[in-house]
């Protein structure tokens, strides 16, 4: 805490929660005035308060990698506008660039300095999802875009609000750009009235308390973050913790590595390795990728700690230039947010949940890759009355959990970087768009396999119905339909991967199209199909409940085949048949490793946690080198202390789709499984292609070893 | 003599309210006694019946009208007591209550602190798992056209494999049937037919809303309450009548009515929050009495915190409403639960050592430390039990005893000690901080709905209301902190203040301008409805009236404003709607847009549509006559019972402040503050700078002193 101004730990209570309030009070106003689906239905937005010099102060909920992203933007205001053409009380600036601080055009940033008797003491800076930034294609994503010059207006830093009055000059050209100006213009002014609110709460807080608490609170906040953030950086284990992810793209499979190394209270993700950047809008500035890290940071590692730049103080990130991670002008990047941005917070899931996981404190917090990639699909053409529409159906919205260390994913549940996300009624887009919605179910086997299930998935199917023309344009911009990115963890298996058709001619029609890139026309007689990734699974589904698997069955979660040949449940009518299940949970353990596992070896015994854990099934017994790595399984010493564990196992390479259905891969691509030499558990899986080495995560010390 | 009895059972309490010919009303007052409500009821009614020098059977012998308001709905869903039910949904859509619309029905509900941390996060398990929910081959367009007629047989098939599952209740819930209700009349018809003994909803009779999640999640709630809530009305009408009473048992709504029992029992959902709705109602016609048109009300108790708000003389419907983290779509009047009450934990945050109230609550039992029922964490209630507020002999009408010496040991060892202050000094710093809580959470939801604190009047309800509203009053701006005489048995007095209401509504999307024809056509549907059915129940020229509202909305736009097309019921018939009547609607949809989302936010352009048409129908009530009584002698020192030492909050010290009987204040008294007032249930706390004022109807009526001079 400080030491110059000593502030009653209830007075900063008081502010603290003012604080949270004021942002709350912003996003209303945003949401009031807005009154647009996306952001309203989607909660695609976000308002944060930001300090003096720009770095983060209060981060509120809604798209989390825009937290940090701002704050960017707000620092280049301040270095480069301060004295040309100033930045005065009562003053807003408009930021989209994405190769400034913007994650992609159409997100765009408001950003309004708050001065209190004309010092300046933040600023407040939100963002929507504007209607249309004027780029090749409706709506924002371009996936027609080859360069970013055709991905729409960017500006680095435009005074549209000057000491309070709009400047019509600036705002008028801006509009001329966008495709549907008067959309866009009132996101615009909901965006204004956000930053209103946030600046008058703002500046009554600081009447209320006087400006010296109130740096003193907003000091102690930022310094009681970051001391809380280390302190839990510090319990985690010191090391490097490597996930790899492929994307799928037209024309080719490209990959995004990340080996996250933990030292003291210092966290440093470094994407060396990753490939070079494409000439499609999925690829992501470094500012985008230093905000999709910390997406999944702050719910995972500091939902109990005040959103600020506290936190972001104790990160590194490494990200090559001219690579996915960090593109050079002119690559395109209009796609980020539904490419490499979510690319980035997979991985970081995965390397935070494997931290968490090697923990006694924290290994309930694990959890499995949810809603691994979206499908945004943007509709376009014209209605029945002859006008023009452009819209996103939010079902990608809908999302799917990850398995967590105690119990399943959440069934169509949402996504980690927007913890607010959700779809609107079929009735409400029926009502709005000349689509009829034909089914949106649950996907069967869509959650990754494992001892907690991920969350399955949805599948839609619509067709146009009530056009002004008998058909309409949808633009298209998938990955993830021939790579599972819902990885499990600690032997927890896939989600399945998305699945986008146009059936030509209807649903039973057999001419059926991929429409994973581009814009296509559908007819009302046509109907799209889309299949949602379901949630990464957690732990070897072995080890799942055979009860849970019958429920899942009961409820067409899973199927007989899967219950079966994944999980080992062997169902006779709807009940588990005990006898038949051993039998099967054993022949799948001798399939693993070649050799039938003993019997004594296939029940769980209860090893006692006298080491450091790995993970589920691993623990370091001893100190170092002197000790050895032991399956918590089974008791077998699985490698001695100096070992790398993942090569003294028993390794297969088998088929994807050994995973359940909806799991066929590019050519070349295997789901790896790491198993106890003894007992045949699933220690670990990875997917990959065939010829990559494995991931190896080296823990160099835990925390009572220090 | 004859009287209409009003009777509110909540969580803690149960009220009375007994009002006579003459307008004269008596309060009764019990603890409520679940699970079987009816002790309660009978203590409260004796103790109403001893104040008017009779007993319970001659009271309820001589009742016409008895009305109740209960929170039997939520208990049964916080006991898991629901029936088992099952669902007929369009082929295709028959995992909507399991989708929940994404993870909406996992993060809904939630505090801002617990949406943050997903990893502890689940949706409540659905009220009809996905194993009882039936397609049906059947589909409707968004014009409402029938694409796919009901087939009878798949309906039969469908409903015999649920009653073979044992269901006691079935919902039926069919896309677009809020704009064409023709298919599940269908559907309904051939259930109703073939199993007469089953508890039947659809959805378009009982919220034909536009969404089909929050529909078929009404249509789920009210059949699994069914069948609970059907045997609790059931009982409650054989057992007061068994008690004598003769007259017409009416059950309070959320919409803001009373409805028969009868029919009641049909609509389970509707009693969801009726009490608090009530309180609301009650404050309005308190607000009436006083020509206050802005009203916020604020309810805060020993477990709970209600907030609504009366604006222009209007309440808003709900948008989103919520029970248990269920969604449910159905005219509610606006009252919101906020977390935070005088069973809020304090507890200090080892890692930072920073002070946080809530969001744990010790509930009603063991509850607060100073109730001495075993209660070991500290609350607010002991809060203001140690700042010298709480007085054992009128806390509860003397029946409950205080443990202040616990309390203190508790709040020392676990708040006081923590933070390194001495007791007093920790205690006035965990008040400010309630304070400034409660002011954040009534800024919210006033400021966030568009109004402005200052042009309203703050009506404080609630045991511990009295204690925080006026300081958090003082610091809103309000005009004035009214504690309404009656604020200790405030669902119950808004029962007596409440009349029959019925609601008709339906779904028909129109372009803005629309033709008056179409629009006067669906509206005669609805009003014929209304009218029947306030004509069956008796209610004759002069007691009904009905009055018309459209939801209406910005094209391509999300909030949807209740459009009120005739400003007051209407006795005498309503006029067809014409062109010109119908531009009058659209401006006055325009102004409220304005006014609840603010200047900048009309969008014109995009045309205006009109969405949901509803009628309510009202039947009037007999009322209590509520004579203002004559101003007396400003002089109130005759009714100090002691001098005592308790925290002025806008000094921030404790201070020797004189302790007032409120029985023993008159109309027309004066009360600078700082004071303390002990009204039989509750306690009113006046800060340094206010002044109460006993009003004519034995209102405390606390306003900021404009000198801002000490007395």
């Amino acid at each position: 805490m400080s030491t110059t101004t000593t502030v009653h730990p209830v007075t900063f209570e008081i502010i603290r929660h003012r604080l949270n309030q004021v942002i709350e009070e912003a996003i209303a106003a945003l949401e009031n005035v807005s009154g647009s689906p996306v952001t309203n239905e989607g909660h695609d937005m976000m308002v944060s308060l930001y300090g003096p010099d720009g770095g983060l102060f209060v981060g509120g909920v809604g798209f989390l990698h825009h937290l940090t992203s701002a704050a960017q933007a707000v620092r280049h205001i301040i270095a480069n506008f301060s004295d040309d053409p100033g930045i005065g009380p009562d003053d807003a600036y408009m930021l989209n660039d994405p190769y400034t601080a913007a994650l992609h055009p159409p997100d765009v940033y408001i950003i309004s300095p708050i001065h209190v008797e004309g010092r300046r003491v933040g600023f407040v800076a939100n963002f929507v999802h504007v209607t249309d930034i004027g780029a090749i294609d409706p709506g924002g994503f371009s996936p027609n875009a080859r360069d970013t010059f055709q991905e729409g207006f960017v500006t680095q830093g435009l005074k549209i609000v000057e000491g309070g009055k709009s400047r019509r000059d600036v705002i008028e050209t801006f509009l001329r750009n966008v495709r549907d100006p008067q959309m866009t213009a009132l996101d615009l002014k909901s965006q204004l009235a956000a930053n209103h609110v946030a600046k008058e709460s703002v500046r009554a807080l600081y009447a209320e308390h006087g400006a010296a608490t109130m740096e003193a609170v907003s000091r102690m906040l930022l310094e009681q973050a970051e001391r809380l953030i280390s302190e839990r950086l510090s319990e985690l284990p010191d090391g490097t913790w490597r996930a790899r992810q492929y994307v799928d793209m037209p024309g080719g499979l490209y990959r995004v590595e990340l080996a996250a190394t933990k030292e003291d209270a210092t966290l440093t993700y470094d994407f060396t390795g990753t490939d070079p950047q494409l000439d499609l809008g999925i690829n992501c500035f470094y500012w985008a990728t230093w905000g999709a890290l910390f997406a999944p940071v702050f719910p995972l590692l500091a939902w109990d700690i005040p959103w600020n730049e506290g936190i972001t103080r104790r990160f590194r990130l490494i990200a090559p230039e001219g690579t996915l991670v960090n593109s050079t002008r002119p690559a395109p990047v209009s796609i980020a947010t539904t490419g490499i941005v979510q690319v980035v917070n997979n991985l970081s899931v995965l390397v935070l949940s494997k931290m968490l996981g090697a923990t006694e404190r924290y290994k309930e917090r694990a959890t499995a890759v949810w809603h691994g990639s979206h499908v945004s699909v943007n509709l376009n053409g014209l209605d029945a009355e002859g006008e023009f529409f452009v819209t996103n159906l939010t079902d990608s919205f809908a999302g799917a959990g990850g398995a967590r260390a105690t119990r399943d994913g959440v069934n169509i549940g949402g996504e980690i970087p927007n913890v607010v996300s959700r779809w609107a009624n079929a009735e409400t887009q029926e009502a709005h768009t000349p689509i009829m919605y034909l089914y949106r179910r649950p996907v069967i086997d869509s959650g990754g396999p494992g001892k907690y299930r991920g969350g399955v998935s949805h599948e839609y199917a619509f067709s146009p119905h009530g056009t002004g023309t008998g058909a309409i344009s949808v633009v298209m911009r998938a990955k993830g339909l021939a790579v599972p990115m819902s990885l499990g963890l600690f032997g927890g298996l896939p989600g399945c991967t998305i699945g986008t058709t146009l059936h030509r001619g209807g649903l039973d029609a057999s001419a059926v199209e991929v429409d994973q890139w581009g814009t296509f026309r559908i007819a009302e007689r046509d109907a799209q199909v889309i299949r949602f990734m379901g949630g990464g699974g957690y732990g070897d589904p072995l080890e799942r409940d055979p009860l849970l698997v019958q429920a899942d069955v009961a409820l067409r979660l899973v199927s007989r085949k899967a219950a079966t040949e994944i999980y080992g449940v062997v169902l006779s009518g709807g009940a588990v048949d005990t006898e038949a299940t051993v039998a099967r949970r054993a022949e799948i353990r001798a399939t693993r490793i070649g050799r039938p596992v003993p019997a004594e070896l296939r029940k769980r015994r209860a090893i006692p946690s006298t080491g450091q854990r790995y993970g589920e099934y691993l623990q370091h017994v001893g100190h170092g080198p002197d000790g050895f790595v032991q399956c918590t399984w089974c008791g077998h010493r699985v490698a001695e202390g100096d070992d790398r564990w993942k090569d003294r196992v028993d390794v297969s390479q088998v088929p994807t789709s050994t995973a359940g259905r909806y799991r066929d891969c590019v050519p070349g691509m295997v789901l790896r499984q790491f198993c106890c030499p003894a007992c045949a558990t699933l220690l670990d899986t990875e997917v990959v292609l065939g010829q990559d080495p494995p991931l190896y995560d080296d823990i160099r010390r835990w925390r009572s070893e220090r | 003599m004859s009287y209409i009895v009003g009777v509110d059972i909540g969580g803690t309490c149960t009220d009375c309210v007994v009002v006579d010919d003459a307008g004269g009303m008596t309060l009764g007052k019990a603890f409520s006694t679940p699970p079987e409500f009816f002790e309660g009821i009978e203590h409260a009614l004796e103790m109403a019946a001893g104040r008017l020098g009779t007993t319970t059977g001659d009271l309820l012998t001589a009742t016409r009208l008895f009305l109740h308001s209960a929170t039997v709905a939520e208990n049964t869903l916080v006991n898991g007591d629901q029936a088992r039910a099952g669902l007929l949904a369009t082929d295709g859509f028959e995992s909507t209550l399991f989708a929940t619309r994404g993870g909406f029905g996992r993060w809904s509900g939630l505090t801002e602190e617990e949406k943050r941390n997903p990893i502890d996060t689940d949706k409540p398990s659905p009220l009809v798992p996905l194993g009882l929910v039936r397609p049906l081959r059947e589909r409707i367009d968004r014009r409402g056209t029938v694409l796919t007629p009901v087939d009878p047989d798949e309906v039969e098939t469908a409903l015999g494999s649920l009653v073979g599952s044992g269901v006691e209740a079935i919902g039926i819930c069919l896309l677009w049937s809020c704009v064409n209700p023709e298919n599940e009349r269908a559907v309904s018809a051939i259930v109703r037919r073939l199993h007469p003994e089953l508890f039947v909803t659809s959805s378009h009779e009982i919220a034909p809303m536009l969404g089909e999640y929050e529909r078929m999640s009404t249509v789920a709630l009210n059949a699994c309450l069914g069948p609970a809530v059907a045997r609790y009305l059931a009982k409650l009408d054989v057992w007061v009548r068994e008690l004598g009473f003769r007259g017409a048992l009416l059950v309070m709504q959320a919409h803001g009515g009373l409805t028969p029992v009868a029919e009641a029992a049909a609509r389970p959902i509707g009693m969801v929050e009726s009490g608090p709705v009530g309180g609301l109602m009650g404050c309005k016609r308190l607000g009436d009495l006083r020509k206050e048109r802005n009203i916020i009300f604020a309810d805060l108790g020993g477990t709970t915190f209600k907030v609504g708000m009366v604006r222009d003389g209007l309440v808003e419907y709900q948008r989103e409403p919520m029970v248990l983290r269920y969604h449910y779509t159905l005219p509610k009047l606006d009252v919101v639960s906020l977390g935070l009450a005088g069973g809020s934990i304090i507890a200090i945050d080892p890692r930072t050592g920073v002070p946080r109230l809530g969001p744990k609550s010790a509930g009603s039992y063991p509850g607060p430390v100073c109730y001495d029922h075993g209660g070991t964490e500290p609350t607010l209630t002991d809060v203001d039990a140690l700042l010298g507020y709480l007085e054992a002999r009128y806390f509860l009408g003397g029946d409950a005893s205080l443990n202040l010496a616990r309390a203190r040991e508790v709040f020392a060892r676990r708040v006081a000690e923590p933070l390194g202050m001495d007791l007093e000094e920790a205690a006035s710093a965990m008040y400010r901080l309630a304070n400034s809580m409660i002011y954040d959470l009534v800024r919210k939801t006033t400021v966030q709905r568009g109004l402005d604190p200052r042009r309203f009047v703050l009506f404080s309800t609630g045991g511990t209301a009295g204690m925080h509203l006026p300081a958090v009053g003082q610091a809103l701006g309000v005009e004035a902190v009214v504690v309404p005489h009656s604020a200790s048995v405030q669902g119950a007095f808004g029962l007596v203040t409440s009349d029959v209401v019925h609601e008709a509504l339906t779904t028909r999307p129109l372009r803005v301008p629309a033709d008056p024809g179409a629009v006067n056509g669906i509206f005669d549907g609805l009003v014929g409805t209304v009218t029947d059915l306030l004509t069956r129940e008796r209610f004759g020229r002069g007691q009904a009236a009905v009055a018309r509202a459209i939801d209406m909305r910005y094209r391509r736009q999300v909030h949807i404003i209740t459009v009120p097309v005739d400003q007051e019921p209407e006795a005498e018939g309503l006029a067809p709607l014409t062109a010109a009547s119908l531009e009058e609607t659209l401006e006055r949809f325009e102004t409220l847009y304005r006014q609840k989302y603010g200047p900048e936010s009309t969008f014109r352009e995009a045309g205006v549509e009109m969405v949901t048409f509803r009628v309510r129908g009202t039947g009037t009530v007999p009322k209590p006559s509520l004579p203002a009584a004559e101003l007396g002698d400003a002089d109130a020192r005759g009714a100090i019972q002691e001098m005592r030492r308790a925290y002025v909050a806008d000094e921030d010290r404790m201070d020797t402040v004189p302790g007032y009987d409120f029985t023993r204040l008159r109309p027309g008294h004066r009360i600078p503050g700082p004071a303390i007032i002990w009204t039989p249930i509750t306690t009113v706390v006046v800060p340094r700078r206010q002044v109460a004022l006993v009003d004519g109807h034995q209102n405390l009526v606390i306003r900021t002193r404009t000198d801002g001079a000490r007395e």
